[in-house]
């Protein structure tokens, strides 16, 4: 019999995992030590260029300004640009997908995706590519700089005022939804504002619209009396509205919370929130320290288990750990079902995460697409097919290759594999894998490769795998 | 009661594929009256070898007792002598199954070139391969793609893990590890506690609902709910008691799997083999009566098979790994006999038993009596094995 004690998955792995999409890292961490890589990864240039996709498209507004006219010409006109931009979104999202998936700096892809759920944005009500390039492209600059600096490049985002409607809010007709959301959603939470702030908010905000490359002010539809938010009051524009929700009590724990949920635990301690903010308090909001902090000793003493793994993490850790060839838009198209739409999340709130990202079907699923990967299910092909068939997605091809460093025996595959994959395995899983590979299997045997691909499609189905 | 639809049978062949007349109606077993097509194989898969000498006992052959003076069975305690064959006292009821005429034993089962590693050995069973030949698929998942191929359920497999045998590559085949959490965790929604991380909770308690064809299973399980045989209590009499109820409840499976592990006695044999097998005797009987007084233990097989048997010769408390073994078949309307040659001891092979009878002779029989399929059409040749149907 196999003799296979319980263990928790290799640190400088589950580190990797944290701090980027898959174990990918992990090597690169045990070289530098976690600070140093965090160290690396917060000062590296993340370098951003332009799509082609997105530079052949409309970009100031006489150009996007045509595409609509053109769209209201007919219904055939209009669906035409609507099939166009459906395609764009999937290149968008799949161009996400590609960075996260093979950035140096997966760290830094992780913060943009982050700070992209926290300031949400969606193609399908933004519907100019362009608007959500600079959107991104705002947050990929602004994301270890100055967290208020960056609320108030959000708010200016054209993305952003088409999302939220604020280029129907004139100094007449006032709609209060970017002012409300600038409040619950971005800096203080629910709870720590009244109704007149979110008012005198709007107010401020009235008369900022679109712009060429970001939102500006027509004086025509802008509020130039006096408003009153947090007990001051002065002829306020949204700068300085934002420089008093700085001031706010709550402003850096509403983050420091988010933060902590997002990259390490669904249901964060409250003495991490409380110590966390405070930090970012004392750095005056500047996130690089305050991430810096967070993730060298989060890392440093977690042992994993407290996330729900979200479906994009899923994916690049199989992809990773099976070296299987990335089709980017066939990724898109499976994290839109497994729930984490990129770039289109389904309310203003974003992904919620913990829990929200798993259902019976949702488990089912990935499953299926493990048996996919290594069995070829041809069922599941079969209905994969089907609705791919709208998308472009050219064709998608897995030949799993697991590459196991220490083949000895079945004991050090399975232990190798475990520290890889599993944050805590147990004795009811072990007893199984001591089944799967009998301790008197044979690494060298032909078709070894295949048994040991039968491990890793037992351990990726296990519930365990499922969390990080 | 939901009737399904015609099943299409397709076949893979060199040529390609071949299209076979519909003929089989997954009809729910209950209802189904005397339609023979409605069969269920059953597999017991015995994990580590199990002593088949020390099973199906040669009582009259004095060698028995020369290789074996420590672990051999007294010849007054075996249980249905017959022609010098008899079984292992814990497995008083395999007796009475046999003198009722609804087992049989195939004697020295095996294949050419045996392997003794037990993953190896598992591996071409359940393959059906050369022992030189090496399948990714397994003998039952090739079956299940041609004859199976619009059923949601096509095979249940009771255990912590897929089992190769019934690995295909278009049918679903569901590995259940436990009904009783099922039943848990339907019952307690999120109230039951499994470990000290919520997470892993609420990821476990959506692991058992997210099995797919779990709605066909809760239904049959409805379907059966009244019906409570007594079983024995142990943990392979309570996987069989899933399975009646399943078949009762109509469930359209054709296969049914599960394993039992502790058969790989190097030493203390003697007790631990005896505890074995009465938990076999034990699960098997309470299966068997349970089928009996239903009738449908004409419809039902089970066919109980290990990897490989021990060598001939004991060592210390023990045993090592062999080669060829006894199988038991029991229901499925089986002639009830005991096929082959009793174990020839002396002429042996490396210490092993030398096999008489390839095992899948045995699958090809169970396949063409119990589907009328051509075992072929899954690449085994071996001839069936004759007398045994």
């Amino acid at each position: 019999m196999l003799t296979l004690k319980p263990t928790i998955m290799e640190s400088n792995h589950l580190a990797s995992l944290l701090l980027g999409f898959s174990t990918k890292s992990a090597d690169r961490i045990k070289k530098a030590g976690i600070s140093n890589f965090v160290n690396e990864q917060l000062s590296a240039n993340n370098s951003l260029s332009m799509p082609k996709f997105i530079a052949d498209g409309p970009k100031n507004l006489q150009e996007i300004g045509a595409i609509k006219k053109e769209a209201d010409k007919s219904e055939k006109a209009s669906n035409d640009v609507a099939r166009e931009l459906n395609k764009l979104s999937f290149d968008w999202k799949a161009f996400i997908i590609q960075r996260c998936n093979e950035s140096d700096n997966p760290l830094r892809e992780k913060i943009n995706l982050f700070f992209q759920n926290h300031f949400v944005v969606t193609q399908r009500t933004v519907k100019v590519p362009f608007w959500i390039y600079k959107h991104y492209e705002a947050i990929n600059t602004h994301s270890l700089g100055n967290y208020k600096t960056l609320v108030k490049e959000m708010v200016y985002s054209n993305a952003m005022i088409k999302y939220l409607d604020n280029h129907q809010n004139k100094k007449d007709a006032i709609n209060e939804n970017l002012g409300r959301e600038l409040l619950e959603l971005f800096t203080l939470g629910d709870g720590h504002y009244t109704e007149a702030d979110i008012k005198n908010t709007a107010l401020a905000l009235a008369g900022l619209t679109f712009g060429d490359e970001k939102g500006v002010y027509r004086n025509a539809t802008r509020v130039t009396t006096a408003k009153t938010v947090f007990g001051k009051t002065g002829i306020f524009n949204i700068d300085d509205v934002i420089d008093i929700i700085f001031e706010q009590a709550n402003t850096p724990y509403f983050l420091a919370e988010k933060v902590l949920k997002w990259f390490f635990y669904d249901t964060p301690p409250k003495e991490l929130i409380e110590k966390y903010g405070k930090l970012l308090k004392d750095n005056h909001f500047e996130l690089k320290p305050f991430f810096q902090a967070l993730f060298t000793e989060e890392c440093k003493q977690s042992k994993g288990g407290n996330q729900i793994k979200n479906p994009l993490i899923y994916l690049l850790q199989v992809h990773y750990d099976l070296s299987l060839a990335p089709n980017y838009t066939f990724m898109a198209f499976l994290l839109k079902n497994q729930g984490m739409d990129i770039y289109d999340q389904p309310n203003v709130k974003g992904w919620k995460g913990g829990h929200d990202w798993m259902t019976t079907q949702l488990y089912t699923e990935r499953n299926q697409f493990i048996d996919f990967v290594i069995d070829g299910n041809v069922q599941f092909e079969k209905t994969l097919n089907k609705r791919l068939e709208k998308f472009n997605v050219d064709s998608v091809h897995f030949e799993p290759k697991l590459t196991i460093e220490n083949k000895t025996n079945a004991q050090e595959i399975i232990n190798e594999l475990c520290d890889r994959m599993i944050f805590s395995t147990n004795p009811e899983m072990l007893a199984s894998l001591g089944e799967l590979l009998k301790y008197d299997f044979d690494p060298k045997a032909e078709n070894a490769n295949q048994a040991i691909l039968r491990v890793y499609q037992y351990l990726a189905k296990s519930p365990e795998f499922q969390i990080v | 009661m939901e009737r399904r639809s015609f099943l299409r049978l397709t076949a893979t062949t060199a040529g390609g594929f071949l299209l076979l007349p519909n003929f089989l109606r997954a009809q729910n077993l209950f209802t189904s009256g005397e339609d023979t097509t409605d069969n269920v194989l059953i597999f017991i898969q015995l994990n580590g070898g199990n002593d088949g000498l020390n099973t199906f006992i040669p009582y009259d052959n004095p060698l028995y007792y020369d290789l074996r003076p420590t672990i051999g069975i007294a010849k007054d305690k075996i249980i249905n002598p017959t022609n010098g064959m008899g079984f292992h006292p814990a497995l008083k009821d395999f007796g009475t199954m046999a003198q009722e005429g609804n087992l049989s034993v195939i004697q020295n089962v095996g294949y050419p070139n045996p392997n003794r590693s037990h993953f190896r050995s598992q591996e071409i069973w359940q393959t059906a391969s050369d022992s030189q030949q090496f399948v990714n698929t397994g003998w039952l998942g090739r079956f299940m793609d041609i004859m199976c191929k619009n059923q949601e359920v096509a095979s249940l497999n009771i255990d912590g893990m897929d089992n190769l045998a019934l690995k295909a590559i278009s049918t679903t085949s569901i590995t259940v590890k436990d009904f009783n959490k099922i039943k848990n965790y339907q019952a307690s929604d999120n109230e039951l506690k499994l470990s000290d991380n919520p997470q892993l909770d609420f990821m476990r308690k959506l692991q058992y609902s997210s099995v797919e064809g779990m709605v066909q299973i809760n239904k049959a399980l409805q379907n059966a709910q009244n019906f409570n045989e007594p079983y024995a209590d142990n943990a392979l009499a309570e996987n069989l008691k899933w399975m009646s109820k399943l078949i009762k409840g109509g469930l359209d499976s054709k296969i049914y799997y599960t394993s039992f592990s502790g058969f790989d006695t190097h030493n203390n044999q003697i007790q631990t083999h005896q505890k074995q097998l009465k938990i076999l005797n034990d699960a098997l009987f309470s299966f068997y009566s349970d089928m009996k007084q239903n009738k449908l233990l004409n419809k039902v097989t089970v066919v109980v098979f290990s990897e490989f048997g021990r060598r001939v010769k004991e060592n210390g408390t023990g045993t090592d790994h062999g080669t060829a073994g006894p199988m038991f078949i029991i229901g499925g309307n089986n002639t009830g006999q005991v096929l082959g040659k009793n174990p020839d001891l002396s002429n042996l092979d490396n210490g092993d038993l030398i096999y008489e009878n390839d095992f899948r002779s045995v699958y090809a029989a169970l396949l063409r009596d119990k589907f009328n399929f051509n075992p072929q059409l899954i690449n085994i040749l071996t001839p069936e094995i004759k007398g045994l149907f």
